[in-house]
């Protein structure tokens, strides 16, 4: 008796699931029959990156047809302007952007009263950008409530400072950086705070600058020598764009005074010689993008409630081939989680 | 010589039994020693495997050129490992000469010294032991048994208290260094005790077990069949001719046939006599007189059988009600020590996993099912037949403990449940009528006696056993068992519950009784005072918490089985010498009242996390205290309603009783999951225990200042069965 039931309650549960997944295969057909493929307006500073592999990847496995034009400023943001322009006579279904510079020119600031320069009637989805707050893109990380949303890729500071403490004691930590950036500055306030509440010594130094107010490159030795002789037990590399372009110096310059360096994004350690780094890797975001773009093309999920965020997970990467010269070898329970790069 | 005509039974019996218990104990005397030879090996083997572990994070940092003594963290490592693995007792890696670089557990010296013993064999360290510490006794026990099994597989005698497994390390095939894994001899030790009483428990579940199988089929087929072969016989001495009835064993049944056969002849001989004398007394009518003398004496002499008196094989008929009844207790028992973990594991695998609140449900629903169906299923009994009803019972239950081991998910598991419950409920109906249809009320005491026994067994061997299984096969396959012991209960109810009793229908109570009865102050408090939160104590707690909070501080199923089983055995030992003195003195409402008391008061210190020995405390008091109570306070129940039984029998009055307990037993596990949603499984355990100790005072304050209305006499006479509702899971 309790056995038909129970047959009978699968029964109409089974035929409730297929009712539904019917309906869903048919919604999702008729999207794709309502017309074209999505049209997808990519606007690039420095060519396609990982970001944007893992974008592309995330739509093909789900099985989101769209048309990407590619516009790539080439490291030219005064080319921006034009492509704007362009994009507004396009009317694509979705704009997507790399980088700080060019989501603060397409978006504006939440603040900004002329917004004749900028685009709002079209959904804008930024990547790769480090601060979307002290960008003033956003208020704060969550949905924005504007047709905005997207990808920051810089793990929270606390969790770069725990980073650091897992690969050896933290007691003073060295940086240099860029004072006339925006997010380096704000960067450094509060990595002070965060290093005051822990009692860690934070030795920073600022870039000095030209006669025309640009940071003066050839003064980074001398930099990473004054740092280093205070004896830190990391230089750090934040999200700073001057300090970014010199990370080969820089990173030289620290191994040469035994210093390993941290870096929170990705190019510094695999394309340069910081030994640890905590890092969102770019293919990843371009996956975290590549969903945000399914939600608001295919769920018409409303952009603005969309929140603007980063990955909940990172990747602990350690570069041997510095490790091993400078004899600061990994914890052993690191070796667990760790991608451990020649 | 009724004593004499059943020694050669009784002395079968006991000699059966002695070879029994012999040749088991021999037998798992013989298993333990197989064991015990393995037993090193075998810990070796799990000292491997984490020490393989250990190996391939020491190849990697070698792969990535990180020179052997310059690893960093290892300490703090190869701690974190001895964490998660408590019976390693320290960790060592040597160099390839012998130079200690990493370790945990023990301090650095301590290692030192061990390593360098390297050369030095020791004898095993416990001979140097003080004889009388723990585990003295499963060690004699142990050398015993290798003495039978054979020398043990491996005797790596131990260094300085511990046992030394060493794992080489090896980089691009080249030894650097060793890996030492350290297991001390107390934990050994600890290991041979714990197997040695695994051993003895299994013994004596086993020896427990057959007994009962035993003593049902000596009776079923041997003893009851003679016993009453020879009381037709005895009857026949005076004169009392009745053919006997057919007994089971072919042997006795032949015999039973040749004395039908007898008698037939002699009831013959008696007609054709009988005729003759009538057909004498009609040709010579002068000899009337002497005729009709002759005819009463012959009827005197020899006479029919009353078919009332006809003998009955009652012992046939109890011992059936206690097989069946042990049987299919049993089914359910096993699957006591694990069921709330199976529980908790389905509704976590359904997606149902984040609420406590629910987990009660399904034991909730079982024993609801048994409370509410208890009145329709025995009118139902009574028109199908105890042996059909206890037939579809078992059925019912086997199908349903198959269906919760083949899973489904937490719906199909609360529906699972239910029909087990029906099903319990019935074969329980069953037995009980099955005993009450067959007997006397002055049999009847004696009958329920032997069922309840049987019951009883059941609940102190069922834990055990099936904990035990559970730890070896997994919830699934014990289920399965359960299910398999259910349908063998259904099989052997066909052969065991046989005999036409006169169905004797239970005395219906008319309608709105039981109302009437609640106007009775102190029999309402009573119920909701002692009788409702006794059974919620032992289902929401014992049944339920337990198991949870004992597998969450680390202990096996097996281990929780024995701790349920303490629980039982407290039952068993301490129910009827209380029971009797309690009697005795008159005290039944003290012995409530305190015993209630002690069960309450027991849970309580686990709100400060007492761990397992705050567990084994509230097993413990739980056991003792409703050992106190249980048996009392049905007295008490009699002489708090002396009005209601002289005005409507006894009937409504137990009836009303049971199903307050029953009732409090399916809210135990739902009320206990619910705390448990709010203060966790600690929490709730005391709480339960909070109110259980506030019932019982107000029980007392009421009874104290109302007074019990003392009589003089309060022995219950048999009218309607007193049977201890077993009905719980």
């Amino acid at each position: 008796m309790s056995r038909k039931i129970l047959h009978g309650v699968i029964g109409v549960l089974a035929l409730l699931g297929g009712m539904l997944g019917l309906a869903l295969a048919d919604a999702r057909g008729a999207r794709a029959a309502e017309g074209a493929p999505y049209r997808i307006f990519m606007i690039l500073f420095r060519g396609e990156t990982e970001a944007e592999r893992g974008f592309r990847d995330y739509l093909a496995d789900h099985a989101m047809p769209a048309v990407i034009t590619v516009r790539d400023l080439d490291h030219d943001l005064s080319r921006l302007p034009a492509v704007i322009a362009e994009a507004k006579a396009l009317k694509p279904d979705l704009i997507y952007t790399w980088g700080t510079g060019i989501a603060q020119g397409v978006i504006g600031a939440y603040d900004q009263t002329d917004t004749s320069a900028t685009i709002g009637d079209i959904p804008v989805l930024f990547d790769m950008v480090t601060s979307p707050v002290d960008a003033r893109l956003v208020r704060e990380m969550g949905p924005s409530g504007r047709n905005i949303t997207g990808v920051s890729h810089i793990p929270p500071l606390e969790s770069q400072i725990r980073a650091m403490q897992v690969y050896r004691t933290l007691t003073r930590l060295g940086i240099i950086y860029n004072p006339i950036e925006q997010n380096s500055a704000s960067m450094v306030t509060k990595l002070r705070t965060l290093c005051d509440a822990q009692g860690i010594d934070l030795v920073a130094e600022p870039v000095p600058l030209d006669a025309t107010g640009h940071p003066r490159a050839d003064v980074l030795p001398d930099l990473v020598a004054k740092v280093a002789a205070r004896e830190p037990q990391f230089l750090y590399i934040g999200p700073d764009t001057f300090i970014g372009e010199n990370r080969d110096v820089l990173t030289r310059e620290a191994m040469r005074h035994q210093i390993p360096v941290f870096t929170g994004t990705e190019l510094e350690i695999r394309e340069s010689n910081a030994m640890v780094g905590l890092v969102a890797t770019y293919y990843a975001l371009g996956k975290l993008a590549g969903y945000k773009a399914e939600q608001i093309l295919v769920d018409k999920v409303p952009v603005g409630t969309i929140p603007v965020e980063t990955l909940k997970r990172f990747s602990y990467i350690v570069k041997m081939s510095v490790a091993r010269q400078l004899e600061l070898y990994p914890p052993m329970a690191l070796l667990d989680y760790a991608e451990l790069i020649p | 010589m009724g004593e004499r005509a059943r020694n050669p039974v009784l002395r079968l019996f006991a000699f059966t039994t002695l070879l029994l218990t012999l040749t088991m104990g021999l037998a798992g005397f013989y298993a333990f020693g197989v064991s015990q030879r393995y037993l090193l090996p075998e810990l070796d083997l799990k000292a491997r495997t984490v020490g393989v572990a250990i190996a391939d994070k020491v190849a990697l940092a070698q792969a990535q050129a990180i020179p052997f003594d310059r690893f960093v963290g290892m300490d703090e490592y190869l701690d974190s490992v001895r964490q998660a693995q408590p019976d390693i007792d320290y960790l060592g890696i040597t160099d390839t000469r012998g130079v200690l670089l990493y370790h945990a557990g023990l301090d650095q010296d301590d290692l030192r010294t061990l390593f360098g013993e390297e050369n030095a064999r020791g004898a095993p360290a416990w001979e140097d032991d003080d004889p009388d510490d723990e585990g003295g006794w499963a060690l004699w026990l142990s050398q015993a048994s290798l003495a039978l099994s054979g020398p043990p597989v491996r005797e790596t005698p131990p260094r300085g208290g511990y046992y030394d497994t060493q794992v080489p390390l090896v980089s691009q095939g080249q030894m650097v260094g060793t890996l030492h894994i350290g297991v001390s001899v107390g934990f050994y030790k600890e290991e041979i005790a714990r197997q040695a009483t695994d051993m003895i428990i299994a013994v004596v579940i086993a020896l427990l077990i057959t007994f009962e199988l035993l003593l049902a089929t000596t009776t079923l087929a041997l003893s009851g069949p003679l016993d009453t072969l020879v009381s037709t016989l005895r009857l026949s001495t005076q004169g009392v001719f009745s053919r006997p009835l057919a007994g089971s064993a072919r042997e006795i049944d032949r015999l039973a046939h040749r004395a039908g056969v007898v008698v037939d002849a002699l009831l013959d001989a008696l007609a054709t006599l009988k005729a003759r004398l009538i057909a004498l007394q009609e040709r010579h009518p002068e000899r009337q007189a002497r005729l009709l003398a002759i005819d009463q004496g012959l009827d005197e002499a020899v006479r029919p059988v009353d078919p009332d008196k006809r003998p009955v094989d009652l012992a046939s008929v109890f011992i059936g009600a206690r097989l069946g009844a042990f049987l299919f207790v049993l089914a359910e028992e096993i699957t006591r020590p694990f069921m709330p973990v199976f529980i908790r594991g389905v509704a976590e695998s359904s997606g149902w996993g984040q609420s406590d609140l629910i987990m009660g449900l399904p034991m909730s629903m079982f024993l609801l099912v048994v409370a509410l169906s208890m009145p329709g299923v025995a009118s139902a009994s009574e028109r199908l037949g105890r042996r059909r009803t206890f037939i579809a019972g078992a059925v019912l239950s086997s199908v349903g403990l198959v269906g919760a081991a083949l899973g489904g998910g937490f719906v199909a598991l609360l529906l699972w449940r239910a029909l087990s419950g029906l099903g319990y409920a019935m074969t329980f109906v069953a037995c009980q009528g099955h005993v009450l249809d067959h007997a006397d009320p002055q049999q009847r005491a004696r009958g329920v006696a032997l069922f309840v026994g049987g019951i009883t067994a059941a609940d102190i061997c069922g834990p055990a056993i099936g904990g035990m299984l559970a730890t070896r096969l997994g919830f699934e396959a014990v289920l399965g068992i359960g299910g398999a012991l259910a349908a063998g209960a259904a099989l052997l109810g066909v052969w065991a519950l046989r005999g036409q009793g006169a169905l004797r229908p239970a005395p219906k109570a008319p309608r709105g009784t039981m109302f009437k009865l609640l106007g009775n102050g102190r029999f309402v408090v009573l119920l909701l005072c002692t009788a409702v939160p006794a059974k919620l104590l032992l289902s929401g707690a014992l049944f339920f918490l337990v198991p949870l909070i004992a597998t969450q501080e680390g202990a096996s199923a097996g281990e929780v089985g024995r701790l349920v089983m303490v629980y039982g055995l407290a039952s068993f030992l301490l129910a009827t010498p209380f029971a009797r003195q309690a009697d005795r003195w008159g005290l039944h409402g003290l012995a409530v009242g305190v015993g209630a008391l002690i069960a309450g008061l027991g849970l309580i210190p686990m709100v400060f996390d007492a761990g397992m020995p705050g567990v084994i405390l509230a097993v413990v008091g739980l056991g003792v205290g409703q050992a106190l109570s249980i048996s009392p306070q049905l007295a008490l129940v009699m002489r708090v309603c002396e009005d209601e039984v002289t005005r409507y029998g006894q009937a409504p009055v137990v009836g009303l009783y049971r199903l307050a307990e029953r009732l409090g037993g399916a809210l135990g596990p739902v009320g206990a999951s619910a705390l448990a949603a709010v203060l966790g499984y600690g929490g709730a355990m005391a709480t339960l225990g909070a109110g259980a100790v506030v019932a019982a005072v107000v029980f007392c304050v009421v009874f104290l200042i109302l007074g019990a209305r003392p009589h003089p006499d309060d022995q219950i006479d048999d009218e309607e069965p007193l049977i201890r509702p077993e009905a719980s899971s």
